[in-house]
């Protein structure tokens, strides 16, 4: 059984993948506003999927643990 | 361009806030631990902080608590990830700051930079020391550095300065800086009637006297988490001064004709413009109630004494009308120099007041503000007149001036000048004759025709 406070803990850090992965498409559709380099653009898409794996991979644990 | 600061420990989110602030021209550094960022605040001034709440050696309040009044940001916004936060933060971290909520996204970066912009330019555009006081002169600069100290406590500060040095400026300047999330609550004991005074201060219950037909709030209630203002507090009647004792010792008021005691919490910010030594011998202030008040005394000094800001404050009070009016005057240097000469017995409010007439005066097609051929106001002559009437003189010296000044009043009228003295003819002559030279009788028949 979780308790609260693991439950706060597994919020606040699912929390911080969802807003790394809003800033940096953020970002992303700036640079591309901006005619920011290709590689630029490649760089920020790169850390959302990064984010996106991290959040499966913490979905993932969690499932296991419950 | 904002220059911001950015502490939080997540590389990933520094990485990315600090290139879409960059991209939006502004000037982003990073800190990510709570030593870090007091070094950086230290050596900068910032005109944002985006603070993490956890930190790895501490919290973001630590942060917060560690930056002198000079060098806190002009806006503070916390990143977090709870709304319930807020309502702490701003209990611990004062009014002034905000939150972003995460996620973040472009629309409120924009928003929080649109509001620190503002905010710098309307500061930039002051010319004023806490946006408030005008000067640059050793008096005023030791005045601001009395006003950082107190503002960082919640002690009283009774401020004594003559009439128009600015005292009420110097109590919105402390509670500006004071971080807390009350009012601004000025009062004037001088203008509330005796029979009023107690319902003014602590308010009433609904029937409490004959015209309370509702319940009113008082002074202190509405100050209460802010700063109470009470201007010429020597002029409350001394019998009624014990009531404002109490609240001060005890921080509780009852309102008239309720039972109930109910706390406040504000800094009482009194002013005077009776000097230290009126006060002792005027007796206008009860001495228990002076130690409460004075916790922390300021003394305001007067415009003679900084004359070298008269050119600072002309050239503000001018500014101030032109943007109001839409017009472009200049004072000329010889006008100012002028301005300077005069000894501005009102203070700043006289030199404010002056300002602001010649601009009256001026043609709108002049290109320099016409003064008029005299400075001064009916009022300048005053301190002169009861200016000597200080300890150390005789009677005689004086009785002979009181003398003078009547009889100039009155076109040399000797008969007219005893009955205004209250003396008799006689006597009056008796004293110009001690008064004359030796030898020089001042004759009774022929002056009194």
């Amino acid at each position: 059984m979780i308790d609260s406070a693991e439950l706060a803990e597994m919020r606040h850090q699912l929390r911080n993948h969802v807003n790394n992965i809003t800033m940096n498409a953020e970002l992303a559709k700036m640079q591309l506003e901006s005619d920011s380099s290709n590689e630029k653009v490649l760089a920020s898409v790169n850390r959302i999927l990064k984010q996106c794996q991290n959040c499966a991979d913490f979905l993932n644990t969690m499932s296991k643990n419950l | 361009m904002a220059k911001i600061l950015i502490v939080d420990d997540d590389g990933n989110f520094i990485d990315a806030i600090q290139e879409i602030m960059s991209m939006l021209g502004h000037s982003p550094i990073t800190a990510d631990s709570v030593e870090q960022a007091r070094r950086q605040l230290a050596h900068s001034h910032f005109d944002l902080m985006l603070l993490d709440i956890m930190l790895p050696d501490g919290s973001g309040f630590e942060v917060i608590d560690g930056i002198p009044l000079d060098k806190r940001p002009r806006h503070i916004a916390f990143v977090t990830g709870h709304a319930v936060v807020k309502s702490v933060a701003k209990s611990i971290a004062g009014p002034d700051i905000s939150f972003l909520l995460k996620p973040i996204n472009l629309e409120k970066i924009k928003s929080l930079l649109a509001r620190t912009v503002d905010k710098k330019n309307s500061d930039e555009n002051s010319d004023k020391k806490f946006n408030l006081l005008v000067g640059e002169s050793q008096p005023m600069l030791n005045l601001y550095r009395m006003i950082e100290r107190v503002a960082s406590s919640r002690a009283n500060v009774l401020i004594q300065g003559e009439s128009g040095t600015g005292k009420e400026l110097v109590a919105q300047a402390i509670h500006k800086l004071s971080r807390c999330d009350g009012e601004f609550v000025a009062a004037n004991c001088g203008a509330i009637s005796s029979e009023l005074i107690g319902s003014e201060l602590f308010g009433h219950e609904k029937g409490a006297f004959t015209g309370a037909v509702s319940r009113k709030i008082g002074l202190f209630e509405r100050a209460n988490g802010g700063s109470l203002f009470l201007d010429e507090i020597t002029e409350m009647p001394i019998e009624l001064q014990p009531n404002l004792l109490r609240v001060l010792e005890t921080g509780k008021i009852t309102r008239l004709g309720g039972s109930k005691e109910i706390e406040v919490d504000c800094r009482v910010i009194s002013a005077t413009n009776r000097s230290s030594q009126q006060l002792a011998v005027d007796q206008c202030l009860r001495e228990d109630l002076y130690f409460r008040l004075a916790v922390f005394p300021i003394n305001l000094p007067i415009l003679a004494d900084r004359k070298s800001d008269i050119p600072l404050l002309c050239n503000q009070f001018l500014k101030e009308l032109n943007e109001d009016y839409g017009t472009t005057f200049q004072i000329s240097d010889e006008d100012l120099q002028r301005l300077c000469r005069y000894q501005w017995p009102g203070n700043v409010r006289e030199l404010r007041h002056s300002i602001h007439r010649a601009f009256i005066l001026t043609d709108q097609e002049e290109t320099f503000l016409k003064l008029p051929d005299t400075l001064g106001s009916p009022f300048s002559d005053e301190p002169k007149r009861t200016h000597n009437l200080s300890a150390g003189r005789t009677i005689q010296d004086v009785e002979k001036e009181l003398i003078t000044a009547t009889l100039k009043e009155v076109n040399n009228n000797k008969p007219k000048a005893a009955e205004m003295l209250g003396i008799s003819l006689k006597t009056l002559y008796n004293r110009l004759n001690e008064y004359s030279e030796p030898n020089t009788n001042v004759e009774e028949s022929a002056e009194s025709s």
